[in-house]
């Protein structure tokens, strides 16, 4: 019978396993936009300028090739990290203890309520004036972004854990610290996993925005620096301005840029003009501004590097002095 | 005289819901259980079979009346009454050996010694070569066999069990029964069954407390006589049949 039923069965055929098929799926669809952009940038269907080639990407990654490890370092160890261990620790501690303590979630549930909302972006300025511009500040800003994602999550964690585990893991004989480390703790960790995969990302593009904020070094640093090499003219202040040790290291791409700019057609070029017209009207304001920090520091203290001494002089002398001079 | 090893006082619990309005889930039981008895206790939905159980294991507290566990009264968890719950509790982020070795474990018992309590329990309730499976691979069926090993490897005195096999199909509720039964004979733990199922409830008491809904109370006390080894074929016989009748009647014509 058993014999029979097997001649009388197909032969099974063999078939690709579902997760190589899904691969190939994967591999094809990232082979099709890569082909995609590479025939768009080859046949010139769009300005370089704002779709740049493949080539035209590798010849970027090999110039920036002796500064990477360095930008590297300085976002991921000095900032990113730091950031967000500060970030998560805290936000972990806090979820768990609302959770767990009537009196706790009292008083920091509608702290945290208020707080959310407040995008951490809005928060730089307050942030550069409490703590200067410099690594607090940006590793802050980082840590206050992990913090209102994560948040909420890992309050909600320490809540659904089911009861019916604290309740056996009480018959079986288990104090309220067992109970904490044995069975509350372990039920968490994939809802904090998750939350701590979804900030990751975030802290990236936090530190980005943290770089915007009078950093030397760093990936975002890097990313303004090549935004600002598109436009020629800009090029020349970052030079001067920031820093003359960047201006041997990034002037052959200068040149590029200006060439890039002889072969646009002209609309680009319209387009680039008013491009140009609003970064200056930007950089003008932010200009502005660190002057009148720096008068006033300068009114202060006669102090020879401004902008030194804005990011290094901590809150209560800054607010002391601009007092004594007021009063 | 026999010891009584649980005994209830006019034990009553009161759960308020909102200003003022309240539900009594347990009005005035009282019942004693004897040391190595298996107790079924039956009777409709709501009518606080449950509420009993979780007052027993002190997982909440009676609002009148008193509770005493060998003459002396309840006041906290004792890991000498442990407890099988209705839904799943395996812990999802434990093997089944570290599950059952869960109540060792928090004793602080040495690893090795840990280590045969398991393998002794897990060979008890049929889970050979799943000790380190995670219970998500298991079925609903061999979850409950963990949940079972797992507070008997605690060595309880008492097991309060909460509907165990309620959410189970037919085939593996039988077997499960029968293999409680066997381990009870082994082991004779006082066990305390809630259950809805009057059949379950006939094939493994030694006495069978039938409560009423409202009052939530203690409606009769049946002694069982059937002798133990039992076997499934007991369900067959008319006396059996008879005591079917019986409690069914019990239940339904005072509802």
């Amino acid at each position: 019978m058993a014999k029979l039923l097997e001649k009388s069965l197909p032969e099974p055929k063999p078939r690709i396993s579902q997760q190589t098929s899904n691969r190939m799926i994967s591999i094809a669809t990232i082979s099709a936009l890569i082909l995609t952009w590479v025939i768009i940038t080859q046949n010139r269907l769009v300005e370089p300028l704002f779709a740049p080639s493949p080539t035209d990407l590798w010849q970027a990654f090999q110039n920036l090739l002796p500064n990477l490890p360095g930008d590297l370092v300085a976002s991921i160890l000095r900032r990113i990290v730091p950031g967000f261990t500060i970030g998560v620790t805290v936000v972990t501690l806090l979820g768990i203890y609302m959770a767990m303590n009537q009196v706790g979630r009292a008083i920091f549930y509608p702290i945290v309520e208020i707080l959310r909302p407040l995008p951490p972006l809005a928060l730089i300025p307050l942030l550069i004036l409490w703590f200067g511009i410099g690594y607090i500040t940006q590793i802050l800003l980082i840590a206050y972004g992990i913090f209102i994602i994560m948040v909420i999550n890992s309050f909600e964690a320490v809540r659904n854990v089911p009861p019916i585990y604290i309740h056996a893991a009480t018959t079986l004989g288990a104090n309220r610290r067992q109970i904490f480390q044995r069975v509350i703790l372990p039920s968490i960790v994939p809802d904090i996993v998750a939350g701590i995969r979804v900030s990751a990302a975030a802290a990236f593009g936090y530190d980005v925005a943290a770089e915007l904020m009078g950093a030397m070094t760093g990936l975002g640093y890097r990313l303004v620096l090549a935004r600002r090499y598109l436009l020629t003219q800009y090029c020349r202040y970052l030079d001067h301005y920031c820093h003359p040790f960047f201006h041997h290291r990034f002037s052959d791409q200068t040149g590029r840029c200006q060439s890039y700019e002889l072969e646009s057609a002209r609309g680009t070029k319209v387009r680039h003009g008013v491009g140009q017209l609003l970064l200056g009207v930007r950089q003008g304001i932010r200009l502005a501004i660190y002057q009148k920090l720096v008068s006033k520091e300068v009114q202060n203290e006669n102090h020879p590097s401004p902008f030194c001494s804005v990011r290094a002089r901590p809150l209560h002398r800054r607010l002391s002095t601009s007092d004594s001079t007021t009063g | 005289m026999e010891q009584e090893k649980i005994k209830l006082q006019r034990v009553s619990r009161v759960y308020e819901i909102g200003k003022g309005s309240t539900i009594i889930a347990v009005e005035d039981v009282s019942f004693a259980v004897s040391a190595e008895e298996f107790v079924c206790i039956v009777g409709p939905s709501g009518c606080g079979k449950s509420t009993l159980l979780y007052l027993i294991a002190c997982l909440e507290k009676p609002s009148a009346g008193e509770i005493l566990i060998d003459g002396k009264p309840v006041t906290e968890p004792n890991p000498k009454v442990g407890m099988v719950f209705q839904p799943d509790s395996v812990f999802p982020w434990l093997t089944v050996r570290e599950n059952i070795e869960f109540g060792p474990a928090l004793r602080g018992i040495p690893p090795s010694q840990r280590q045969r309590i398991a393998e002794y329990y897990v060979h008890l309730v049929g889970l050979e070569g799943f000790e380190n499976t995670l219970p998500r691979q298991l079925s609903g069926g061999m979850k409950k066999r963990v949940d079972i090993a797992r507070a008997f490897a605690n060595n309880p005195e008492i097991l309060l069990m909460d509907e165990p096999f309620g959410a189970l199909d037919a085939m593996t509720k039988e077997k499960l029964q029968m293999e409680l039964l066997q381990i009870w004979e082994n082991e004779r733990k006082t066990i305390l069954f809630v259950t809805h199922d009057l059949e379950e409830a006939l094939m493994l008491g030694t006495r069978v407390i039938v409560m009423s809904r409202q009052p939530n109370t203690i409606q009769t006390i049946l002694d069982i006589p059937f002798p133990h080894p039992r076997s499934m074929i007991l369900k067959t016989s008319s006396q059996f049949q008879e005591y079917r009748k019986k409690l069914w009647e019990l239940l339904h014509l005072n509802v």
